[in-house]
């Protein structure tokens, strides 16, 4: 049996006990150990298992995981994020799904800082979810929301996905950087698209709130200041070189406490609910990431990717199907593997190939990003779904499923546009160099 | 004829020299010489056995076959090996590589039992590039925040005045830009890999130190080898590779320089006199350093130490131009 | 255990801005990679077993949803025992790797903390996540197989 073969049973075997109700974690887990296993003997297998707990959490990179989520569930538990939106609703929220439209600004604005979809999904659901569950929105529109807005920080710089690109493939990184930025609004704004339509059509999953006057509103915004000021330090902080992003994590999370200590709303209660709710996401962030280690050794064992990107290579197909294949390579291959490791693996394969089809690698640089955080969204298996549902416990899978799909057209539309029309990638830089 | 599958893995991109100059390459040159019978497979960096701090810990586990790794992460496991990182002992990739080749069979063995040795080397002489502060002298490094790769590097860079960062290569960009370090040492070629010329602009040609490599075959994967493949392993590996390593370290660097010049950039070469200054500045930092390797159990430091300069001076007579 | 976990974050936060704020006046905090590193394993590890009590583990269960009771309960139960046995296999695995290196004397790329330093939180995190399945099992039985 060829070992891609296998590597396609492992990636089947994997969904089915997935579908049976397994913890996705223990799923890739399972399968990724004994796949391992059956190709390299226990000694290969012991190998994995002795060493993925461990890796699998201790990059410096990785901290930023649960210092936004701490910062995100102070914020919550203070009750600051619930004024933060309180001032925003106050501005948008008689317009119809403007809480929602607000959430992917949120999500776009924070993801551009953090940089990590997973992490960025963590920390507006804490924010967002109980906001828009309370001003009655349906689950499938918010918790939709909140999981397709995660994906857009990543193309906004500073992205560390980009540099990635850019190292692998030798292109310049401020090209990417600014041939990025319209890509990430252009996601934001048919983000928005989608929710409008998705609210004319059925207006009842987004009640509008009561339109508030300009006293109220000026009243309701100089409560928030702390807030802001913290938000402004955070980013501000980032931009004028105080901090490293990763650093930034931290700031926002000791603000954070800081705040919600002097405003008086941490108490024990809070503070008990605070820390469970920390230990309770992180925990099952991070041992999502050491089973998805255990499944990518089996999987890249197999030779699975590169097998794909042999057959699209050798297809002798011209250049707009050939990036419709990898286009569909790159959701299919989003369903286990997380972005960063999908950009490592594949682009020093595929950057030949899109040489030989007179691809800018720019440009396919912004589209393979694009696309490989699509895969965290589409379901069965889309890593944002799950954090989303494990921040809205008393949400079903299937609500979260159906309220996706909307974005998921948005996501489909924006990379039709972004293949139909480079420029939009390729403008930008050409004017900046 | 039964083909074998060789597993390689090293912590480099795939567009690396390291992967497409060298390691490629050899495998071609290796299943070449068996008529095919010695296939190989190679995980670079992203794939999961590319973690830089696991290569030596993957092949003598035999989870993968050979690898290529970096002797100074984690660091104190090669602790003999690593005395070539020590400051201003050669700025040249060849001598370095000549000397650990030469030292391994009598001072430096006993660090890769279970291992099979294919090749030692070491890179070019690591520069300080800064993005917005020149630097010239050794008063010009005071408060600096400068990226450091090494233990060794690190204690210069604070001996000197400076404040040394531990970063991942990778952030290394986005803290320059952002101001966050002032600077970075690398030799040329990660320079250009992590495109790192649109942030700098001043690059001091110190040639302080360096940093070394492995490239090592499991022994126990070497020993199931058929005679054939051993006799073709044994001529692709060992001094002839090792005499590779001068050129292609040059032939890695030379892009990155390329690009700092076109981009107009002022590279400072340290003049005899401040070269000397600096050397004799970081004499006590040195004797330091060695007593430390000493007391961390590697008794004969000191002789090691002396063999290496003696045979980078072998090196450096030798290749007078 | 989770608010152990959640002060071991909570320092990782500190340092760094300690850092972020002593670096401006002279005074960075030296080795903050390092320290950030182990408090967030340890806060990993500790907090790990509370998402297996409290099930924060996500899954898919709209398939779970439309089967009989008593093969939802037979799938939970296989649920939990794979996920002991992962949990096990990483503990004992975990384990040896933790001997060899300690046994190579690892130490942290700045400060020189010792690698076991970082490695017992694991340890202990993953042994006591066992018991986290196994509360979490209880609990689920005991009540209807349907919690959510
Ligand atoms: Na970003
Ligand atoms: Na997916």
């Amino acid at each position: 049996m060829s070992d891609a073969i296998l590597g396609l049973l492992g990636f089947t075997a994997a969904l089915v006990l997935i579908g049976l109700g397994l913890p996705v974690a223990v799923s890739m887990g399972v399968i990724g150990t004994l796949g391992y296993w059956y190709l390299n003997g226990w000694m290969g297998a012991s190998y994995i298992l002795g060493s993925s707990p461990f890796e699998s959490i201790f990059p410096y990179s990785f901290s930023v995981i649960p210092l936004f989520v701490m910062m995100g569930v102070f914020a919550s538990h203070a009750g600051l994020s619930r004024s933060l939106f309180n001032v925003i609703n106050a501005y948008i929220g008689h317009r119809k799904g403007g809480l929602a439209i607000t959430t992917v600004g949120a999500s776009a604005v924070f993801g551009a800082i953090c940089g990590s979809s997973l992490a960025t999904v963590a920390t507006i659901g804490r924010v967002a979810l109980p906001e828009m569950k309370r001003h009655g929105y349906d689950p499938s529109l918010s918790t939709a929301t909140v999981a397709a807005g995660g994906t857009l920080g990543v193309l906004i710089p500073p992205s560390v996905l980009l540099v990635i690109y850019g190292l692998l493939t030798q292109s310049s990184i401020g090209q990417l950087f600014i041939g990025a930025l319209v890509p990430g609004l252009l996601g934001a704004a048919l983000y928005a698209g989608a929710i409008m339509v998705r609210v004319r059509l059925t207006p009842g999953i987004a009640p509008r709130a009561e339109r508030t006057g300009w006293h109220d509103r000026l009243r309701r915004t100089g409560q928030v200041w702390p807030v802001m000021a913290l938000f402004f330090v955070v980013i501000g902080g980032i931009y004028l070189g105080w901090f490293s992003p990763t650093e930034a994590a931290a700031v926002g999370a000791v603000g954070a406490f800081l705040l919600a200590l002097f405003s008086g709303e941490l108490n024990r209660t809070t503070l008990k609910a605070s820390v469970f709710e920390t230990t309770g996401l992180t925990g099952m962030i991070f041992f999502i990431l050491i089973g998805a280690a255990l499944f990518n050794f089996f999987l890249e064992n197999t030779g699975l990717p590169q097998f794909l990107i042999e057959q699209i290579r050798n297809s002798g197909l011209g250049p707009t199907p050939v990036m419709i294949l990898i286009l569909v390579f790159y959701i299919v291959l989003g369903c286990f593997m997380d972005s960063m490791s999908m950009i490592l693996l594949t682009v020093p394969l595929l950057a030949p190939v899109a040489v030989d089809l007179d691809f800018s690698l720019v440009w396919f640089g912004i589209v393979v990003v694009t696309v490989a955080e699509i895969g965290l969204i589409t379901p069965p298996i889309g890593m944002n779904l799950f954090v989303v549902q494990a921040a809205a416990r008393d949400v079903k899978q299937a609500t979260v499923v159906r309220g996706i799909v909307p974005f998921i057209l948005a996501d489909i539309l924006r990379l039709t546009l972004l293949v139909a029309f480079p420029a939009l990638v390729l403008w930008l830089p050409s004017q900046a160099f | 004829e039964a083909k074998t599958k060789l597993k390689v893995s090293h912590y480099l991109p795939a567009v690396h020299g390291i992967h497409t100059d060298f390691i490629v390459p050899w495998t071609e040159q290796i299943t070449a010489c068996t008529g095919g019978e010695v296939e190989f497979e190679i995980f670079p960096a992203g794939s999961q056995l590319g973690n830089v701090a696991r290569q030596q810990e993957q092949v003598m586990a035999g989870v993968v076959d050979i690898a290529h790794g970096l002797h100074g992460i984690p660091r104190g496991r090669f602790p003999r090996t690593s005395l070539i990182d020590m400051p201003f002992l050669t700025d040249d990739a060849g001598a370095a590589s000549y000397a650990l080749w030469s030292l391994y069979p009598e001072y430096l063995s006993e660090e890769y039992r279970g291992l099979k040795v294919l090749a030692l080397h070491a890179h070019n002489g690591g520069l300080l590039h800064t993005g917005k502060k020149k630097v010239e002298t050794i008063e010009d490094m005071d408060g600096l925040r400068i990226r450091t790769p090494s233990p060794a590097v690190s204690e210069m860079l604070s001996f000197l005045g400076a404040d040394p960062q531990g970063l991942p290569p990778g952030e290394v960009y986005e803290s320059l830009q952002r101001g966050v370090i002032d600077g970075t040492v690398f030799p040329w070629d990660p320079v250009k890999s992590f495109g790192l010329n649109e942030v700098l602009n001043y690059h001091l040609d110190l040639g302080a130190y360096t940093v070394s490599f492995f490239y090592v075959m499991n022994q126990r994967s070497y020993d199931r080898l058929s005679d054939t493949a051993q006799a073709c392993i044994d001529k692709y590996s060992g001094a002839d590779l090792v005499a590779k390593f001068g050129d292609w370290w040059d032939q890695w660097d030379a892009p990155a320089r390329q690009e700092a010049i076109d981009a107009g950039h002022e590279i400072i070469t340290l003049s005899d006199e401040q070269r000397t200054r600096w050397e004799e500045t970081l004499q006590p930092m040195m004797a330091a350093y060695l007593q430390s390797v000493e007391d961390a159990g590697v008794d004969n430091a000191e002789d090691i130490y002396k063999a290496m300069q003696d045979k980078i001076r072998e090196y450096e007579a030798a290749h007078q131009e | 255990m989770a608010m152990a976990g959640v002060t071991a974050y909570g320092a990782a936060a500190v340092v760094t801005v300690a850092d972020v704020l002593g670096r401006r006046i002279g005074l960075p905090i030296e080795g903050v990679v390092d320290l950030v590193q182990l408090f967030v394993v340890t806060g990993a590890w500790l907090a790990m077993p509370y998402a297996f009590m409290s099930a924060a583990h996500v899954s898919v269960d709209f398939l779970l949803a439309l089967m009989p009771d008593s093969l939802a309960v037979s799938l939970r139960l296989m649920a939990a025992a794979l996920t002991l046995s992962l949990l096990a296999l990483m503990l004992w695995q975990g384990f040896l790797t933790f001997q060899t290196r300690t046994m190579f004397g690892d130490k942290s790329q700045q400060l020189g903390i010792p690698v076991a330093l970082y490695w017992y939180p694991l340890l202990v995190g993953l042994a006591a996540s066992m018991l986290g399945v196994l509360l979490e099992l209880h609990q689920a039985l005991k009540g209807t197989p349907d919690h959510e």
